[in-house]
């Protein structure tokens, strides 16, 4: 069946229609969800939450990308979510080990099929462009998220954060250069072979 | 030849690694990046940047987010019963406030009706009964009557009237003798026709008074129906109330 139709069944109270749209975007909206928020837990609850709140406003779908629609429904959340840990301040972005000190490559993180110095270098990266994302305004984050973990195009990316795509084309340039300049301060963070590459090139 | 980045610069760059330059932009910066080094390592930098962040694995959603019928508010029960639940909890509001509302406009009422009554009586004429009138609710003043006292007082001015009128068709006796031979004549003498209470409430000899205690009785019934009227109403709204209400109760406990 394709997507349309289940959409449409779906917007009539198929709920197994809309479990399975929910199977295929699933990924996508945890992996928005994630990079935005920085942790798992708070991932999940927005992946969940999107996806109830995309189901119970289904009448509100006006064609276009599904998957755009359903990435804007996510990152709305996030956003209140940010705004409401900006006003009440709770947990850190890093779990804690038993002295109370951030754990730099979190066990969580880890993918138990790689070999140990795999995982390592990954997790390492991944720290740290999660770092560098954290630390970007949430405006040049969404961009950048968009654009260059999710893949989208400008149009597409204009269409999830309702701007234009000038707007989009500027946010995520700068956005890039903010990033550059973050992973070189995090040097130690990288990889050796980005590390090497940026050396030469940078 | 080396010149400055402009954040328009960054921006060209930027969108020329995404392939979002037109033609004729792309080929002007194809030029300039390849005969400025500092623009050509710019454009290398971005490219290394987007390249680690197209590198990254995408995050596996952990589990499942498939929606139960209670997580999509699809719970039939409970869906089927909300709409009767508000209804019922509305209409059992709205009974009490009318309940409220009338008996306290009620109570008002016969607390301002003895005045009144005792008013009426003080400007009538003694005619030896009562006034009409006195409101119901027996809050009333010793001066005023309850409808039990009005229709005795009605039933009173029928007897008296009765016996005027009585009293106006009663003939001279006969002499002696002649009563015995009528008699005779007459088997079965019909007894003389009662003149109808109401004729006789309107006969002239009434007078004046009588006409007034006639209204009073009208305003007594009146009275009367309405009382009743507003009894019936009061209990109508207070089962209505009560009903619905437990229901509410019910239905709210029932979709837990």
């Amino acid at each position: 069946m394709d997507e349309n139709a289940l959409i449409l069944d779906a917007s009539r109270g198929d709920l197994e229609a809309f479990n399975r749209l929910v199977l295929a975007y699933q990924d996508i909206l945890y992996n928005q969800a994630y990079r935005i928020m920085g942790d798992k837990d708070s991932a999940e609850d927005a992946t969940q939450d999107a996806f109830i709140s995309a189901f119970r406003h289904l009448s509100t779908y006006r064609g276009g990308s599904f998957k755009a629609w359903l990435l804007r429904i996510i990152t709305n959340i996030c956003y209140d979510e940010l705004r409401r840990r900006k006003r009440r301040p709770t947990s850190p972005l890093e779990p804690l080990d038993d002295n109370d000190e951030e754990v730099e490559s979190p066990s969580w993180l880890s993918d138990p099929g790689e070999r140990p110095e795999e995982a390592i270098e990954r997790n390492e990266l991944s720290n740290a462009i999660q770092l560098c994302l954290g630390n970007l305004p949430i405006e040049f984050r969404e961009v950048v998220i968009l654009v260059d973990i999710q893949e989208m195009d400008y149009a597409e990316a204009a269409s999830v954060i309702r701007t234009p795509v000038g707007t989009v084309k500027s946010r995520l340039a700068r956005a890039r250069v903010r990033m550059r300049d973050c992973l070189q301060k995090h040097r130690e963070l990288l990889p050796a072979s980005i590390r090497l590459m940026g050396e030469s090139k940078v | 030849m080396t010149t400055p980045i402009t954040p328009r610069d960054w921006e060209f760059l930027s969108a020329y690694l995404d392939g979002e330059l037109k033609d004729k932009e792309k080929k002007l910066l194809e030029d300039r990046v390849r005969e400025d080094d500092k623009l050509r390592l710019s454009l290398e930098s971005l490219q290394h940047v987007r390249a680690v962040l197209r590198s990254q694995p995408i995050q596996r959603a952990p589990r499942n987010f498939t929606l139960t019928p209670v997580m999509a508010g699809m719970d039939k029960g409970r869906s089927q019963a909300a709409p009767v639940f508000r209804v019922m909890r509305l209409a059992s509001v709205l009974a009490t406030i009318f309940l409220v509302v009338i008996s306290v406009g009620n109570l008002l009422a016969n607390r301002m009706q003895p005045v009144q009554v005792s008013q009426t009586f003080a400007q009538q004429p003694a005619f030896g009964m009562g006034g009409g009138g006195g409101g119901g609710g027996g809050s009333e003043s010793e001066e005023s009557l309850s409808v039990p006292e009005a229709l005795q007082v009605e039933e009173q001015i029928t007897s008296e009237v009765s016996d005027m009128a009585a009293d106006v068709l009663q003939v001279e006796p006969l002499p002696a003798g002649t009563e015995s031979e009528l008699k005779a004549a007459v088997p079965n003498p019909t007894p003389t026709p009662q003149p109808p209470v109401e004729s006789l409430r309107k006969a002239p000899e009434a007078g004046q008074p009588l006409e007034a205690e006639s209204d009073e009785i009208d305003g007594a019934q009146t009275k009367a129906s309405t009382i009743t009227f507003i009894g019936g109403l009061q209990i109508i709204l207070a089962i209505l109330a009560i009903t619905t209400g437990v229901l509410a109760v019910y239905l709210r406990q029932s979709t837990r």
